[in-house]
């Protein structure tokens, strides 16, 4: 589904990811680990598109060249970012504002719009399961609301949008535990055999409620090494560490 | 109109000093003084100001002694110049040795060097400096050669009444720090006792990479006037780190003239201003924009008493074609009584896209609920009210980095504090 | 990136056509004799016409304002037309359905029908061609309320009492410039009164259509409003494209007793000239309300996206103990637009309270100015303003220019005063793209996002105009 070759980003001439590999198959969740500064949320953004990277190699997603794609158009092909830290748009609403996306990517792909009577319906639902305010969908997008709120709304977004891959970039930083388990639950109740997920993660809290098919390091610009999700406890236990010799490196 | 203290010694003048002279009389012949109906002027007390320039020339036959600048002015670790009357006062002079790198000295008109180009080709656009350069006597200058670190100066204009007499008096100092130095300078315009008008001003060049931290202090006599007229040139990566003090004088206008000409500049500006009881301040602060990625933060705080005026206009220039501006401007200003009076004109006049910049202003009194809070603490009114003033001066007098400086200051204040208070 | 936001702000100008009905036009040019014509034509009495006299008196020992942030070119007074009007084709129209079809037709086309039973069925609406009222509707239900809603002529005709001692009583014919000569030579406009305790059943509308070439339209609104009474009242305008500058010079006066409220919304889209800066509307307009009473409230809405030179500052004086002034603008400009507007709050009674939310859009190469001054006197106890005040940049040719003017003299008053410009943010937009949405919609967007304070607080009607003038769609919006 997401098949990453040789990737290479640099930004200013200071280079990021140095050659990344990666492929993400259908209904697979991976997660990204990483100290601080290894490129996590650069890779985020680069396959989201984001401006004002040099970037180099191929990615294939579902039968694109993403990297030749506009940002919506990628949203349009069922790429979906939850952000690190989601942007204030003072004055637009949240529900007009999701109904405005929704509609769009349904019209990309030669689908009528979804009625207003439907629209609300799901988006109930979908913020009761996320346990939100009802008043939330009048307010602003993402403006004056509290960390964990914002990141509640990413999930609400992704649960409306139905992607066939999502991005999550450190959802899990800056929420409490309460906060963590209905993000987390929220996650789940959309993993799926057509889905996939790349969590890109810090802490490996998130993955003892998300629980990943593969554990990726990212390290030094590309992925240092790869394991099942019991990579997840090893590296909580022991840290990064030192930058294993080549021959140390696990399966 | 123009000043009566006029080339003092026009003969034995160098060509440059005597055309910049001629420059500045040139112009005043053609250019009135300014009044309430120019916009830049609107909120000053341009009367009062002009009433006090026209007073004779200060003389240079006054004696002041140590202890009286120290007291004055402040006294700390940096290479001093003192004049009096615009005349270098030798004996008040000192060297610090662990500053030793700045060059402190006083040029004579009779010098034959040209101290920096921006003195020669500064523009005239203000009346107040017009006569400054027509009139100025020494010219206090300060260098930080290319690449020094640690410098530290300090120089004290001291305006010195002989007798009953009212005296006009025209300051000029001249701070050049040339690339990549770093140094530190205050400048202090305090008076002795008497009716005096100080019309100062202040040239400032920053070179590359180069940082000034830079007090402009104001602590003239009780019922003098003070006009002073700030400019600042800063090169590429240069950084300004400012502060301006108007403690003294009854009637000011101080005017702030930066320009971040070099990409990266940067200027950081500082404001306090005193108003006791009568007193009638005005503050104009342009910041320009020229350069890319330049940055400016101006703060200014007002304190008004009563029958007080104090009035803040704060310009932001951000010009055609330049990219990733930032510019923040806050005014406050506290009325401590029923007849004091603030004004306030946070400007922006911006010209390019890439630019994040915006400005606040508030006017209001002692908030009642802290009052209320600190009496209920058991502090009595008077105190609380104190107190309050005291903080609100204080995040200014917190940020001036010159441990003697902020001392002496917090001394003054101390002093004039009771009289604003006292006042009905 | 610049093409799709260019789109979103660029507008074909839709209301440029011309109407064909034949019209009455008095000889170009500025004199004694023109304002007694004027007068005369509206068989007007004795003391109008001597007002007019003095004003124009006046008006020639003053010179035009040269401090606005505006490059003006020169107006040549003696070269234009004060007086058009469309041709009547019989007796005076006894009832709307006797209004010339030529004209009924315009209107329609302009989507403000003359008819009583159409869209803006809760609306009446006072229709101003060039000089004259041509049509005002549902007079009679309004009668029933008591509310008196004419064209100004008729005011004078049928209520002198009424409107002699408030006429010039806000804005007197001294106060400027442009307000001298509209007290010369203005036509008509609108005339409004609500008695004590009544509140006016519909939103009142007031549509100003400047139609012949070379003409320049000088209309006088009075809204005088009684003890405990309320009123909300609508403005809008258009003319057709024309190569030369027109002048628009119009003086709106307010008056509010104890108790009352006056909302007052203008969405101003007179022809802005085109691409490159040709012709367009010079809307030059003194507008100022006094809280006379205790508790009284003003409120100013105006969403101003056309006219080649805007020059305004609708005001509030604040004499009332308790009264209330609000201003909320928004004003777009692109192409070579000029705009330096803003508003005065002049506080003098105790516990006055003022609001200011401006929010300025400039494109293209145009110049966008905030000037605004708050003023509290020394009797103002208890003072409170608070203003906002945003500019949003798209294109780096373009100006914007905020001069805030505050004044206090008394020490209990609270005044705020908060101001940011930038430019659309790229965060903003790529979260945008990211969930589907183009740049270009996702730019309307966040633009009548930037806007939302202000739009919401016009009447519905003119909230979705003012929106699909900003060229965004909300229809089915749940947010």
């Amino acid at each position: 589904m997401l098949e990453i070759r040789d990737l290479s980003v640099s930004i200013d001439g200071h280079a990021i990811l140095t050659g990344l590999d990666l492929e993400i198959g259908p209904g697979e969740v991976h997660a990204i680990m990483g100290p601080n500064g290894a490129g996590k949320s650069t890779l985020s953004a680069v396959l989201a598109g984001r401006e004002g990277y040099d970037v180099e190699g191929t990615v294939r997603f579902a039968g694109h060249d993403l990297l030749a794609l506009e940002p919506e158009a990628r949203a349009a092909a069922g790429v979906f970012l939850a952000f690190q830290y989601p942007t204030e748009i003072p004055g637009v609403g949240n529900a007009y504002f999701l109904r405005t996306s929704l509609n769009a990517i349904r019209e990309a792909n030669g689908e009528p719009p979804v009625d207003a009577r439907s629209f609300l319906g799901s988006l109930r639902s979908h913020m009761e399961e996320l346990e939100m305010d009802p008043s939330f969908s009048s307010r602003a997008v993402n403006a004056g609301f509290s960390g964990g709120e914002k990141k509640r709304n990413e999930i609400l977004q992704m649960a409306m949008l139905e992607p066939t891959l999502a991005i999550l970039d450190e959802t899990d930083s800056g929420l409490d535990i309460d906060a963590l388990r209905i993000v987390a639950a929220g996650i789940e109740r959309l993993r799926s055999p057509e889905r996939a997920f790349l969590v890109i993660t810090h802490y490996p809290r998130l993955l003892d409620l998300v629980r990943p098919d593969v554990v990726h390091v990212l390290r030094g610009g590309r992925i240092e090494r790869s394991g099942d999700a019991a990579l997840a406890q090893q590296l909580e236990q022991y840290g990064y560490g030192p930058r294993p010799e080549p021959e140390a490196v696990g399966s | 109109m123009i000043p009566a203290a006029v080339a003092p010694s026009a003969a034995v003048e160098p060509s440059w000093r005597s055309d910049v002279r001629a420059d500045a009389v040139r112009w005043l012949a053609d250019h009135r003084p300014p009044t309430t109906r120019d916009e830049l002027w609107r909120y000053s007390d341009v009367d009062a100001l002009l009433e006090a320039m026209a007073a004779d020339p200060a003389d240079d036959q006054v004696d002041v002694d140590a202890p009286t600048i120290a007291r004055l002015a402040g006294d700390g670790p940096a290479n001093r110049l003192v004049l009096v009357n615009g005349r270098p006062i030798a004996d008040l002079a000192s060297r610090d040795g662990d500053t030793d790198v700045v060059e402190v000295l006083s040029l004579r008109p009779s010098d034959h060097r040209c101290p920096a180009d921006s003195y020669r080709d500064l523009r005239h656009d203000d009346w107040f400096l017009a006569t400054n350069r027509a009139a100025a006597h020494d010219l206090a200058m300060i260098k930080a050669p290319a690449g020094s670190a640690l410098g530290a100066a300090h120089v004290v204009h001291v305006t010195a009444p002989a007798g009953h007499r009212p005296v006009a008096h025209h300051p000029t100092t001249l701070i050049r720090v040339e690339a990549g130095a770093t140094v530190t300078v205050v400048e202090s315009h305090v008076g002795l006792d008497g009716a005096a008008a100080v019309n100062a001003s202040t040239t400032i060049e920053v070179g590359a990479g180069a940082t000034l931290a830079y007090h402009r202090v104001e602590q003239g006599a009780a019922g003098s006037a003070h006009a002073g007229h700030v400019s600042v040139a800063l090169g590429p990566d240069a950084c300004l780190r400012a502060h301006s003090f108007t403690l003294g004088a009854s009637t000011t206008r101080v005017t702030w003239d930066v320009v971040c000409a070099g990409d990266g500049s940067s200027v950081e500006l500082d404001g306090l201003v005193f108003a006791g009881p009568s007193d009638h301040h005005d503050h104009l602060v342009t910041v320009d924009h020229r350069g890319s990625d330049t940055t400016s933060e101006q703060r200014f705080r007002e304190i008004v008493g009563a029958r007080a005026r104090a009035a803040f206009t704060g310009r932001v220039l951000v010009r055609p074609g330049t990219t990733g501006t930032s510019a923040h401007q806050r005014n406050a200003s506290l009325l401590l009584a029923p007849t004091a009076e603030a004004d306030a004109r946070p400007w922006l006049e911006i010209e390019a896209d890439d630019v994040r910049c915006s400005h606040g202003a508030t006017v209001g009194q002692l908030d009642d609920e802290a009052v209320f809070y600190l009496r209920s603490r058991g502090i009595p009114e008077w105190h609380a009210r104190q107190l309050l003033i005291e903080g609100f001066a204080s995040e200014v007098l917190e940020s001036v980095d010159v441990a003697w400086l902020r001392h002496h200051l917090r001394d003054g204040l101390e002093q004039r504090r009771p009289a604003i208070e006292a006042a009905p | 990136m610049s093409d799709a936001i260019r789109e979103v702000i660029d507008r074909e100008y839709e209301f440029g056509f011309e109407g064909t009905f034949e019209s009455e036009i008095a000889p170009k040019g500025l004199s004694e004799e023109i304002v007694r014509f004027i007068s005369a034509r509206k068989q007007e009495p004795e003391w109008l016409l001597e007002w007019r006299l003095a004003a124009y008196r006046h008006f020639l020992t003053l010179e035009e304002p040269t401090w606005p942030n505006l490059k003006i070119p020169p107006i040549d007074y003696q070269d234009m037309h004060y007086w058009a009007a469309p041709k009547p084709k019989g007796p005076a129209p006894k009832n709307l359905n006797e209004v010339d079809p030529e004209v009924r037709a315009m209107f329609d086309k302009l989507g403000i029908p003359l008819s009583e039973q159409e869209r803006l069925s809760g609306v009446a609406v006072d229709a101003i061609v060039d000089s004259v009222s041509v049509a005002t509707t549902f007079k009679a239900r309004l009668a029933e309320a008591g509310v008196i809603f004419c064209s100004f002529s008729e005011a004078v005709r049928d209520h002198p009492e009424l409107v002699r001692p408030h006429l010039g009583s806000v804005v007197g014919p001294r106060d400027n410039f442009f307000a001298a000569l509209n007290a010369a030579v203005f036509s008509d406009g609108s005339f409004c009164y609500v008695p004590a305790g009544v509140t006016c059943p519909m939103e009142l509308s007031t549509y100003f259509r400047m139609n012949a070439a070379d003409t320049g339209q000088f209309e006088r609104t009075l809204i005088v409003v009684e003890e405990g009474a309320t009123v909300s009242y609508l403005e809008g305008c258009t003319a057709p494209v024309r190569d030369e500058n027109q002048l628009h010079a119009a003086v709106v006066e307010l008056i509010a007793r104890t108790d009352a409220h006056i909302k007052y919304s203008t969405v101003q889209n007179w022809y802005p000239g085109d691409a490159d800066g040709n012709g367009g509307i010079f809307n030059f307009v003194t507008k100022r309300g006094r809280c006379e009473g205790a508790r009284s409230k003003i409120s100013w809405t105006q969403v101003e996206t056309g006219s080649a030179i805007t020059w305004k500052y609708p005001s509030v004086v604040l004499q009332g103990d308790d009264s209330v002034g609000e201003f909320y603008s928004v004003a777009v400009t692109n192409a070579h637009q000029q705009a330096d507007t803003g508003t005065k709050m002049i506080h003098i009674g105790r516990n006055t309270s003022s609001t200011i939310v401006s929010k300025g859009i400039s494109a293209g190469r145009s110049q966008n100015t905030y000037r605004g001054l708050v003023k509290v006197l020394r009797a103002a106890n208890g003072a409170r303003n608070h203003t906002q005040c945003d500019s949003l940049l798209i294109g780096d040719r373009c100006g914007a220019h905020t001069f805030p003017y505050l004044e206090v003299k008394n020490p209990t008053a609270q005044v705020e005063h908060e101001a940011t410009t930038s430019r659309v943010g790229e965060d903003q937009l790529f979260y945008c793209r990211q969930r589907g949405i183009d740049e270009e919609e996702a730019t309307a967007m966040i633009v009548n996002g930037f806007c939302r304070d202000v739009f919401d607080q016009l009447p519905m009607e003119f909230a979705v105009e003012a929106q699909a003038l900003m060229r965004v769609s909300l229809e089915g919006s749940v947010g």
